[in-house]
């Protein structure tokens, strides 16, 4: 393909991205106005809907107001509205038209449809894509040279009774500009739309290092970027041989009609696999990316929080190769993004969703909430949304913690799920928490992290934190107990009242255990088998359901 | 590990002996791969002396399953001894395996 029809795709988005920002930059000076009005303008949008009669939306003309009428809710209240909706009646939640329904990744039993209408794909759009892009632009400058990208994000929906789509809001983005994917991105239709289940790290591969010119990779999350790389170190020389060749390996899992198809884009290339075979013979140790990808100038994925250890692990092959964070979204709506490259500091989107908070450390069980002009840097808040496809002052359970201001809005960080806290005694131990001591851990075991997450084990008296991890290499059996005492000693650090309780009695000591070997790899192919998207598999930080539990602890490591 | 194929009846058999786990899963795989990359294939996997199933081992056998269900292929594994049948109990293989 020729190098400049990618550059014009580019560089039309980037002129949007680039209005948004100015857009955005106006917004942000009155924040809470903007929230505010926008909080207003939906309740009158959707007074005639039947959730707007059971509250009185004709009634609301002030925050007060909304306040007093509307209570907070979760997906249950909405759950009845949603099957009705399914087979097709409208004006239940909201009268905006409803476009797509967001499968979470939350349960695997019974996942839940987030409806999503036409405006909050819009915004998804023009911040996830246009205003991102243009970020990067302005960041990288002459650097980006607008070759085409590497796109993770699969596009695997089901149609409903009402005909609308259910699948990953993620991928609902990637189908939003599906006219364009092409120009942009490396792999072919086949492979972002997968009707079968194929291999597809294979297949984003075979196509991502026949060109030399790939600029960057975006992915929903940091997880499939770095499995994506780790799949590339073992399994380099027959995607190079098929390279080589302009053939497909007939051991990959495709299914022969998509193969036949996959084989017409291909040629055979032996100049490129000749220059990817030397670089790969040179070894991993040194970045990889950089040498197979001259021109490769950033990562664009969820990376910040839980997903650091996969951030990190991509470091090691990324170089000094920037990462944009992206966004801070949920199947609910896109919350706050990222103003610069590198940031792990995220903005709140005043146009996208209404906010209020409640205060982490409020005592009481008041629930008032706070409004965005009344947050203060460095404390932590519950976040409630008021939505664009119908839902009213939802508990979508996440604290975040306001690091700073972007002129009067607030940047955010993600701290932790509300319902993912440990808290065995009342000692509320967030995943953030979890996350520091872990990786402190392995600085000081001098061990290299797969993955972890942390189980509280009520079957003993008193109870205990027991943290699981897998490593890259195996640990020295005798140093157990050594091991043992520097995660209690990083725990009690994360959270003083781990240490208390357990000098008090109140906590037994806090265990480490080894899983073997691919046991998280394992665990994600499972969920993919299972139907959940891999655009939607975030890493398992705690391990709080029966499932969970039996699969860890068969897993466990008992040589270790 | 050892494995051993032989042809029973049309089915492929496959004797395993030792562990099924990330040092051998890589070798297991190529060892079979000529087998369940055929349409219709039709193998048995007979654990009747296998110890010992990791992580690794357990990819392996997910792979082979869902290219059972892309090529109309089955693949059924007998013999299995206690301790690995409690693991795939715990981690809910037993639902998707056909284990007699």
């Amino acid at each position: 393909m020729l190098k400049v029809v990618p550059k014009l795709v580019y560089s039309t988005l980037i002129k949007k991205g680039n209005k948004k920002i100015a857009k955005f930059d106006e917004l942000t000076k009155n924040a809470p106005q903007v929230n505010k009005q926008l909080m207003l303008d939906l309740v009158k949008r959707n007074a005639s809907t039947e959730f707007g009669q059971q509250y009185n939306f004709e009634q609301i003309d002030s925050l007060e107001a909304y306040k007093a009428k509307v209570p907070f809710s979760t997906y249950d209240d909405y759950a009845p509205f949603i099957e009705r909706m399914i087979k097709g009646e409208t004006g239940l939640i909201t009268n905006d038209p409803i476009v797509h329904y967001a499968l979470t990744s939350g349960s695997v039993d019974n996942p839940k449809r987030i409806p999503v209408s036409e405006q909050t794909v819009k915004t998804y759009r023009e911040y996830a894509t246009h205003y991102s892009f243009a970020v990067i632009s302005q960041a990288m400058a002459n650097k980006w040279k607008k070759g085409r990208g590497l796109n993770l994000m699969e596009v695997k929906f089901e149609t409903l009774p009402n005909g609308l789509f259910a699948g990953s809001i993620s991928g609902r983005g990637v189908y939003s500009i599906k006219d364009m994917l092409f120009l942009m991105f490396t792999s072919p239709k086949e492979v972002v739309f997968p009707e079968h289940i194929m291999d597809s790290k294979y297949a984003h591969l075979r196509f991502a290092l026949t060109d030399r010119s790939l600029s960057y990779i975006v992915s929903a999350f940091m997880t499939a970027v770095s499995d994506l790389m780790k799949y590339l170190e073992l399994n380099w020389e027959l995607l190079v041989d098929d390279i080589e060749k302009g053939t497909i390996n007939p051991e990959i899992k495709i299914p022969d009609d998509v193969r036949a198809q996959l084989q017409v884009y291909i040629k055979p290339d032996p100049k490129r696999a000749a220059e990817l075979r030397r670089e790969f013979e040179k070894g991993f140790t040194d970045p990889i990316i950089p040498r197979i990808w001259p021109e490769f100038t950033f990562v664009h994925a969820i990376g910040s929080g839980g997903f650091s250890v996969y951030t990190d692990k991509m470091r090691h092959y990324l170089g000094d190769i920037p990462i944009y964070f992206s966004v801070y979204a949920a199947s609910e709506s896109i919350m706050a993004i990222c103003h610069e490259m590198e940031s792990q500091e995220f903005v709140l989107i005043p146009d996208s969703a209404f906010y209020e908070f409640i205060p982490m450390d409020r005592e009481d069980d008041s629930e008032e909430t706070l409004t965005m002009d009344q947050l203060e840097t460095g404390k932590d808040y519950e976040i409630i949304l008021t939505n664009t496809s119908g839902f009213y002052r939802y508990r979508i359970k996440d604290v975040v913690r306001v690091v700073g201001w972007y002129q009067n809005c607030p940047k955010i960080q993600f701290v932790y799920r509300l319902n993912q806290m440990v808290s065995i005694a009342g000692e509320k131990t967030t995943e953030e928490c979890i996350s520091w001591a872990v990786k402190e851990f392995a600085k000081e075991a001098g061990c290299q992290l797969v993955d972890y997450s942390v189980y509280a084990d009520t079957m003993v008296s008193p109870g205990r934190y027991i943290i699981f991890m897998e490593t890259e290499e195996r640990l020295a059996k005798e140093k157990y107990r050594d091991y043992r005492d520097i995660i209690e000693k990083k725990l009690s650090i994360a959270n003083p009242s781990i240490g208390k309780k357990v000098k008090s009695g109140i906590l037994s000591p806090s265990e480490i255990t080894f899983v073997q070997e691919e046991t998280y790899a394992l665990y994600r192919d499972l969920m993919i088998h299972r139907g959940i998207s891999g655009n939607q598999l975030k890493p398992v930080r705690v391990i709080d359901t029966l499932i969970k539990e039996n699969f860890f602890f068969a897993l466990v490591d008992k040589e270790q | 590990m050892n494995i051993e194929f032989r042809t029973e009846n049309e089915k492929t058999i496959v004797d395993m002996e030792g562990r099924l786990d990330t040092n051998t899963s890589p070798g297991f795989q190529k060892d079979l791969e000529a087998y369940y990359n055929q349409e219709g294939f039709n193998l048995t996997l007979d654990f009747d002396k296998l110890d010992f199933v990791s992580s690794a081992g357990l990819r392996v056998l997910l792979l082979i399953q869902k290219k059972g269900k892309a090529l109309n292929g089955n693949m059924v594994i007998k013999n299995v001894k206690p301790e690995i049948q409690e693991v795939f109990n715990m981690t809910g293989f037993s639902e998707i395996l056909t284990i007699e």
